[in-house]
């Protein structure tokens, strides 16, 4: 084994990219599916607001995290639902009014620091053993929830009122859907960061859309794609010494790009 | 047997009603025409069947069990959206498709087996489009796809069909393929069914009841009625023309929109 692989830092960094790496493509393949993924980059702005109020309390940033994107994530879901709002309107709102927030927060605590910045950018060098645990039993629940639901979730993907007619509480599982997303995306934040945990929520399950039209094999492929993208990600990072998020959204999108050139999907 | 019976139901969005006490009972081997003008309140009907939507006054029955409970019956009517084209990528193939319909019998965690999907093959092969199970549904005709999401709801054997314009947005010839396999289904399988449309003439031979909209009317009865120039006249706010050729009659109500 190389040395550097002996580093319980590169361990645990390594660990935390494998995790990432299949617990975002799975919750994004949904969202893909459904058309829904800019909620993804919503939701991750809205954290983020959540880290800047946890920094300016001096309280645990993920937490706050947590609770700001859950809170929002039901705000977008029974806009939704009472349809009042689009999904994108309501979204775009929030983003916005998260983004403001979260500059606010920072600019009344003046703390523009490194730990503020660790959660933007994310840097998945700083992981400790508890995030890995916390990544960990989120992909199993994550894994349990999916396989449970498999029927109902792809049911409404595909139609929603067919699937309501049938009697699946559409309601109910798109609720679910949204928070296990939300979960996803906090769990991630710290290793890739609010600005890029989009790219991998997204761009794995894409690039996997690209090349099936059945959907197991498009949720295989999209884990496949993440695990590439953020184990390869994150051992160039730290071979060439580079920023390790943009090294996993980087290659995240070279596959997308490859899968898109090679697709034999076409619109219309 | 009443499959479904609608007792006085108003019905409407926001409180305000389109349909307003309106009553009928679908019985066992009944075929009902759903008819009338864009915007009178078709395909909220058939909702407030289906129990997506409540009605703003009156009571639906589905197997003598009021729709807005969960009840085990809601799950016995098999239903044919109205729809615009799938997504043509959409990653699902036809037999993907028509397994939805195995889902309500499955628990958590089961997915449909080989049992499931010889009965899929099965139904595919009934309908003529057995060599179409693993193409992707969005890369089908408005008329495959149509025959695929009846394939769909065939497969819970349900007690009863809802067909909410079936032909809509389908070619002539594919639309008269969907009618013989709507034909073959009611008179094989013995099931009631209601079969929304714009155009009754298609599907005259079948129709042994009608439920007739319009603006603030309706009408409701044994076919009969679709051949009554006044109640015609007060659906459609003109008069209508009936042409009778070669034994058969035709009604010709041409494109209406509400201005």
């Amino acid at each position: 084994m190389p040395e550097i692989l002996k580093l319980g830092i590169i361990q645990r960094a390594l660990f935390a990219s494998l995790l990432v790496g299949l617990i975002l493509p799975l919750s994004g393949s949904f969202a893909v599916v459904r058309k829904s993924a800019f909620l993804g980059a919503g939701v991750a702005h809205i954290a983020f607001s959540g880290v800047a109020f946890g920094l300016m309390i001096s309280s645990p940033p993920i937490l706050w995290a947590f609770i700001f994107s859950v809170l929002a994530s039901v705000l977008i879901w029974h806009g939704g639902k009472s349809k009042r709002m689009d999904y994108d309107l309501s979204i775009g709102i929030l983003f916005s009014l998260a983004m403001a927030l979260g500059i606010l927060f920072l600019g009344i605590s003046k703390k523009y620091g490194s730990e503020a910045l660790g959660y933007l950018f994310g840097n998945i060098l700083t992981t400790t053993k508890g995030d890995i645990y916390t990544l960990a039993v989120l992909l199993l629940l994550l894994l349990i929830f999916y396989l449970a639901f498999y029927k109902e979730l792809f049911f409404m993907s595909f139609n929603e009122e067919l699937a309501e007619a049938s009697g699946i509480n559409v309601s109910v599982f798109s609720l679910l859907l949204l928070l296990s997303m939300t979960l996803s995306v906090v769990a991630s934040l710290k290793a890739v960061g609010a600005l890029l945990v989009f790219g991998l929520l997204v761009m794995p399950a894409a690039a996997a859309y690209q090349l099936t039209y059945d959907f197991k094999k498009m949720i295989t492929l999209s884990l496949l794609f993440g695990l590439i993208s953020s184990i390869g990600g994150i051992a160039i990072s730290i071979f060439i010494d580079v920023p390790s998020g943009a090294t996993i959204v980087l290659l995240a999108f070279a596959i997308f790009l490859l899968s898109f050139l090679f697709s034999r999907k076409k619109g219309g | 047997m009443k499959i479904i019976e609608v007792k006085d139901v108003s019905l409407g969005y926001n409180g305000k009603a389109v349909v307003e006490g309106l009553s009928f009972d679908v019985e066992e081997k009944d075929f009902w025409t759903i008819v009338g003008p864009n915007g009178t309140g078709k395909t909220t009907l058939i909702k407030a069947i289906l129990g997506l939507i409540k009605p703003i006054k009156g009571k639906i029955l589905v197997f003598g069990c009021p729709v807005q409970k969960v009840c085990r019956h809601r799950k016995m009517i098999g239903y044919v959206p109205q729809m615009e084209k799938f997504d043509p990528n959409f990653p699902a193939r036809v037999m993907d498709v028509v397994l939805t319909g195995s889902y309500n019998k499955l628990g958590a965690f089961k997915m449909p087996g080989k049992k499931e999907r010889e009965r899929a093959l099965e139904l595919l092969r009934w309908l003529g489009m057995e060599e179409l199970a693993d193409h992707p549904i969005g890369k089908l005709s408005g008329g495959q796809q149509r025959k695929a999401l009846l394939a769909r709801a065939l497969f819970a054997e349900p007690r009863a069909l809802i067909l909410d314009e079936p032909t809509s947005g389908v070619d002539i010839v594919s639309q008269e393929k969907l009618i013989e396999l709507i034909e073959k289904v009611y008179r094989e399988k013995g099931l009631p069914v209601l079969f929304v449309t714009h155009n009754v003439n298609p599907i005259l031979h079948l129709i042994t009841n009608a439920v007739l909209l319009g603006f603030g009317k309706h009408a409701a009865g044994s076919r009969e009625i679709l051949f009554d120039r006044k109640i015609l006249r007060e659906i459609y706010g003109k008069e209508i023309e009936i042409v009778s050729q070669e034994g058969r009659k035709y009604i010709i109500t041409g494109d209406y929109h509400h201005a």
